[in-house]
């Protein structure tokens, strides 16, 4: 009897729990009907801003991947000086607030312009308030994210297997491209969708940095926060229901691949 | 004067719980070197260190005359079959054999690959991936791709531990040829004493982290049953 209480608390715990955010996220749906989202999503605003956040998150999720890549890999198999104190700095953009890192981004170009003068401003360089700015304010939450996720899965390719490799006479770059990249491909393409949805949903890096301007930098988070500002409320809904089946489908393609969620 | 292939020179490897320390050993060239002893006493250890996939703590690695000890593996044209771990998981056989001849040989080598899928028996195994395999048929894949390396040190874990005693016979006689035809030296450990009889040319016993019997310097002359078997 005693056991079955036992399992009953905590199953009832586990069914609050997840009657609690299907709740929650699926509150827009009963907001408006399924005809009338679709009708508002079909409008050139949304699907600028739908068009907008696939760009910039698809750019910076490839350049989070090609510099997270190596900096994984080295970080998992090499003694590296300070390596300690890398790893934790690589992981404080994820665990910091979004907005300081967009804050921090700013204040990283004003230092520059104190040590150099104006002579940035205006110019290709200067990624305040544009949409490469956008991209720019993803990769700098993307690229520590895919290297957490990376170093997990390079960790789980045996390292016997690399020195054998090796021990068959192949260098070290190309036991990382013929085993070790292989054997770690489903955790990478796990870590990449993990990571590009990551980017689709940034918001607080690109308030700060990139601004919240209509037909510009409003990517759908962004876009969200307008329409919520502006009163529009069955806008923002439509597009948090877009936002949530994107994270759905992102969730279904890591499960299909075997990745798991390892964050922290 | 016996030209050496490989030596551990004073060599020591300190894992805190065990260690292998201060340990000797000479392979000349072309020798056939069975290392038996208990379970645990640190063969593997040895040919770990030697193969490159551990740093010794203390002394010296050598091959014929160049110090090795913080060569890479690729550096030390020695092939290692290790007890376990022993294909890669992601491709097929024939590709596992292909993984040691270089991209650009690999056309001009395929007689080698095939005929030596043959002689290992596992030629009609070449599209399979090793986990549709058995543990025997992985150790003779194993041992091809070595081969196929082109080593001038070939170093076997228990590499025929899972093979029936045909099978190991056939196997042993190919690395046999193969060992005249390309003067190759082998390090084998084995905890068949009839296959070390018939196959070596020089027993080394360890126990303990340490040689216990077998001359670091000089060959042991042939067992008689081994030189029986090579004179015919």
């Amino acid at each position: 009897m005693r056991r079955i209480g036992f399992r009953v608390a905590f199953l009832l715990a586990l069914t609050t729990l997840a009657a609690f955010v299907a709740l929650f996220l699926g509150a827009g749906f009963l907001y408006s009907g399924p005809g009338r989202m679709l009708e508002l999503l079909a409008r050139p605003a949304a699907r600028e801003s739908v068009l907008l956040s696939l760009g910039t998150s698809g750019v910076a999720t490839a350049l989070a991947m090609a510099a997270a890549i190596p900096a994984a890999y080295a970080l998992t198999r090499w003694r590296i000086p300070l390596r300690g104190a890398i790893d934790v700095l690589l992981d404080l953009p994820i665990v910091l607030p979004p907005l300081v890192a967009g804050f921090s981004l700013l204040i990283l170009y004003s230092v520059i312009e104190r040590a150099f003068g104006p002579g940035l401003r205006g110019g290709p360089l200067d990624l305040r308030f544009t949409r490469e700015g956008i991209v720019l304010a993803q990769f700098a939450i993307a690229a520590p994210l895919a290297v957490r996720v990376l170093r997990a899965s390079f960790a789980e390719v045996p390292v016997r297997l690399e020195t054998m490799s090796r021990s068959l006479g192949r260098s070290e770059a190309s036991t990382f491209f013929g085993v070790t990249l292989p054997l770690a491909r489903n955790g990478i393409l796990a870590g990449t969708i993990l990571v590009w949805a990551r980017s689709v949903a940034e918001f607080g890096p690109i308030l700060v940095f990139a601004g919240a301007v209509r037909g510009k930098t409003d990517v759908v988070p962004i876009a969200i926060f307008l329409a919520f500002s502006n009163g529009e409320i069955e806008n923002g809904v439509a597009l948090s229901l877009l936002l949530i089946g994107l994270g759905v489908v992102a969730l279904a393609g890591i499960r299909r691949l075997g990745g798991r969620l390892v964050i922290g | 004067m016996t030209v050496i292939a490989l030596e551990w020179r004073r060599v020591t490897l300190d894992l805190g719980d065990f260690a292998i320390r201060d340990v000797s050993l000479r392979l000349a060239a072309g020798e056939w070197l069975a290392l038996v002893g208990p379970t645990g006493a640190g063969k593997t250890l040895l040919l770990e260190v030697a193969a490159g996939f551990r740093v010794p703590t203390a002394g010296t690695i050598l091959r014929g005359d160049r110090d090795v000890t913080a060569a890479p593996p690729e550096d030390r044209r020695l092939a290692y079959v290790p007890q376990d771990d022993l294909l890669f998981p992601h491709l097929d056989v024939h590709a596992n054999l292909a993984f040691a001849v270089p991209r650009r040989a690999r056309e001009a080598r395929r007689s080698d690959i095939l005929e030596v899928a043959a002689a290992l028996g596992i030629a009609h195994l070449l599209h399979r991936r090793p986990a549709a395999i058995s543990g025997g048929e992985a150790q003779r894949v194993a041992i091809g791709r070595a081969l196929l390396a082109n080593p001038e040190v070939l170093l076997l874990d228990e590499s025929t531990s899972a093979l029936d005693g045909d099978t190991r016979e056939i196997v042993g006689d190919f690395l046999e040829a193969q060992r005249t035809r390309r003067s190759l030296s082998i390090v084998q450990i084995t905890h068949d004493g009839h296959e070390a009889e018939r196959l070596a040319d020089r027993v080394v016993i360890v126990a303990e982290g340490r040689i216990v019997t077998g001359s670091p310097a000089v060959p042991i002359p042939l067992a008689p049953a081994a030189r029986r078997a090579r004179a015919s």
